[in-house]
């Protein structure tokens, strides 16, 4: 077979230029106009509970179809193969402890996870709650953003720093516009791009390498396994273990507040349940073929000699794309799919980051008392700020460490473990003592912190022997966890709990009818939720 | 009355034994000169980390959602729950075996590598 020629970076024409534009206006107009429905704060951030199921779920699905995820998981499909998609299907456990313990989260009427910590634990433990959100919501979105900058630095030739921030204003601005409704409505039509432009262009790749046979037999013995080495030096199982299966999931359950503000918009507790199981087990699964896939094809297209070895490998995406999808019109309709990644998730991101800060920071804290509108306002303003804030705090940890994946999954999960034990603590136990939880969960935060600024004291004791190899930085989420559970089941003992009968609705019980009854009466009150009122 | 406390303790023991055993490989490889590419047909830690934190956390999630009536044998929605569930729960560890132990033993392995970044080289075996 005779080489592939192909040009790097792939030629851009003005149609496909036009194509983006007129996506990108289509997603802007649909997005702004969803301003009208808004009329309480709780409009933007939940919806009033009046979405649907599957159009939730689909939002849910394109949350985390993201940017960053097609540039990192192409790159880790060329490095590592099949295990690229291990973190597409690698939730089961949290999955079925969400949805055993979503009742709680749905009938309290909560907005964040952090408002739940207030309600188990005390304001303390809202603090916390909320600085491992933002952490987690401003790592993530500001990965995205980076991935939009890589995108224009190979595209325009465009500073990645300067790509990113123009991607984050436009994003920003429509999301801050509509709130959650913007972002769900939009996110079925990015998602009907992804499924379109993704299976156009995963086809010819597939075929080119023979399919699925074709494919396996034409990439290393290691690349075919769903996991790598326990201590491989830049993607260590162990360490994608402790930041994907332990840490990230957890938190995109739990926490990631896009997620559960996606998840408590449904108009019934089994309808929120449904939208996990529809995302966790259908969608997501599926999706994952076009994410590590590509980059497979690339490693087989260069074990066959049909291609040189890629100088740059966090840029496969667009080597894939350059081989497969660059004529004109099409390559226009890849740009589209890339920004409706982009877009699909940074949108929710930014009324996550909003929803945390004035939930449970600015109200909680600063300024209490003032009327609706002046929440509202401040939503808004929130997410101007802190949409283009988030989206540049990651960016000197990113374009330090070798590959992509371990920049996101360093940055993002690391303070998850400690947020996902004080929930779950609270959830599972009526032992859980206040001061212990936000006790452990604090020093679970500030250790993660100090292996971020003194990796060598902090971070390598948790490395297994990797340090100061990039496989490292899968493990601060792993420290956490330490920290975290070493440190609750120390004081836990030293502490008094809260007394069992003002623990209803805040710690799991078989007794549902009771739970239902009690939402229902605060409903019909004009409450949020069980311990919630309206604002 | 489930002891969610207990259970953690376990899933806590269970990981911390998983890890000394994963990381043999690292010490038995400084000894040997010869190395080959990572085989991980022969290597059950990695699958066994993943699924020693979710099997227990799915026995406990079915236990309570059992319990609290989401699941069950008496009605259909019950039913069609626990049918749903089951499945996903013995489905995911299932695949996942699968295309560790199984599916890259199927196919020949390559003779050279003409790219090798993000092949792991262990001992011969």
């Amino acid at each position: 077979m005779s080489q592939i020629q192909y040009q790097f970076p792939p030629p851009v024409t003005t149609l496909d230029w036009i194509v983006v534009a007129i996506y990108c206006v289509i997603v802007f107009i649909v997005g702004s106009i969803q301003h009208r429905y808004i009329k309480k704060s709780w409009d933007w951030m939940l919806g009033s509970k009046k979405m649907v199921f599957w159009l939730l779920a689909i939002a849910y699905f394109t949350i985390l179809f993201s940017a960053h995820d097609i540039l990192t998981y192409t790159e880790e499909g060329y490095l590592i193969g099949l295990a690229s998609i291990q973190m597409w299907w690698d939730d089961i456990g949290w999955i079925l402890i969400f949805l055993a313990l979503l009742p709680i989260l749905y009938y309290g009427g909560y907005t964040t996870s952090a408002e739940y910590l207030e309600y188990r634990f005390g304001p303390a433990a809202r603090l916390v709650g909320a600085i491992c959100i933002f952490w987690f919501v401003f790592a993530i979105m500001g990965f995205n953003f980076y991935a939009a900058g890589i995108t224009l630095e190979v595209f325009a030739g465009i500073d990645r720093f300067w790509g990113m921030l123009i991607f984050a204003i436009i994003t920003t601005v429509y999301a801050a516009l509509g709130g959650i409704f913007a972002a769900v409505l939009t996110d079925l039509l990015q998602a009907l791009v992804i499924w379109i432009v993704g299976t156009m262009i995963l086809i010819p790749g597939l075929a080119t390498v023979g399919w699925w046979d074709g494919l396996f037999a034409s990439t290393p013995l290691p690349s075919r396994s769903f996991f790598t080495a326990p201590l491989h030096p830049d993607f260590p199982a162990l360490g994608m273990f402790f930041a994907g299966g332990l840490a990230i999931t957890g938190a995109w359950y739990f926490f990631n507040q896009a997620n559960l503000q996606t998840n408590l918009a449904a108009r019934t507790l089994n309808q929120a349940r449904i939208v996990t199981l529809l995302f966790a087990c259908v969608l997501m699964p599926f999706g994952s073929i076009y994410m590590g896939i590509p980059g497979m094809i690339v490693r087989a297209l260069v074990e066959k000699g049909l291609i040189p070895p890629l100088p740059n490998t966090a840029h496969t995406f667009f080597h894939y794309v350059a081989i497969f999808a660059a004529t004109p019109g099409l390559m226009g309709a890849v740009l589209a799919y890339f920004l409706a990644a982009l877009m699909s998730t940074g949108d929710l991101y930014v009324v996550a980051c909003s929803s945390t800060f004035v939930n449970d920071i600015y109200r909680r804290f600063i300024v209490k008392g003032k009327p609706e509108i002046h929440y509202r306002r401040m939503l808004l303003i929130m997410a101007l700020i802190l949409g283009i804030l988030g989206s540049i705090a990651w960016y000197q940890f990113y374009v330090r460490v070798p590959y992509l994946a371990q920049a996101l999954f360093g940055s993002t999960p690391a303070v998850s473990p400690a947020m996902c034990l004080m929930l779950l603590a609270g959830m599972l136990t009526y032992r859980a003592a206040p001061t212990a939880t936000w006790i452990a969960g604090a020093a679970g935060v500030i250790y993660t912190l100090l292996c971020f600024l003194v990796p060598d004291i902090f971070l390598a004791p948790f490395t297994f022997g990797l340090w100061p190899k990039g496989g490292s930085w899968w493990f601060p989420g792993f420290a956490c966890f330490v920290v975290t559970v070493v440190l609750l089941f120390i004081l836990t003992p030293f502490f008094k709990p809260k007394p069992k009968e003002v623990l209803k609705g805040l710690v799991w019980t078989p007794r549902l009818e009771e739970l239902e009854e009690m939402y229902f009466k605060a409903v019909a009150e004009g409450k949020r939720g069980i311990f919630v009122h309206e604002w | 009355m489930i002891r969610p406390s207990l259970i953690s303790t376990i899933l806590l023991l269970l990981l911390m034994i998983a890890f000394p055993i994963s990381s043999i490989n690292v010490f038995a490889e400084a000894k040997e000169a010869k190395l080959c590419p990572y085989n991980p047909t022969k290597d059950p830690i990695p699958w066994l980390t993943e699924y020693s934190w979710h099997i227990p956390w799915g026995i406990v999630a079915l236990i309570l959602m059992w319990k609290e009536g989401f699941i069950g044998l008496k009605t259909r929605p019950q039913k069609i729950m626990l049918v749903i569930l089951l499945i996903c729960f013995i489905f995911f560890p299932a695949i996942e075996a699968y295309w560790h132990f199984i599916l890259p033993a199927q196919y020949p392995d390559l003779p050279t590598y003409k790219d090798t970044r993000g092949i792991y080289y262990v001992p011969c075996p």
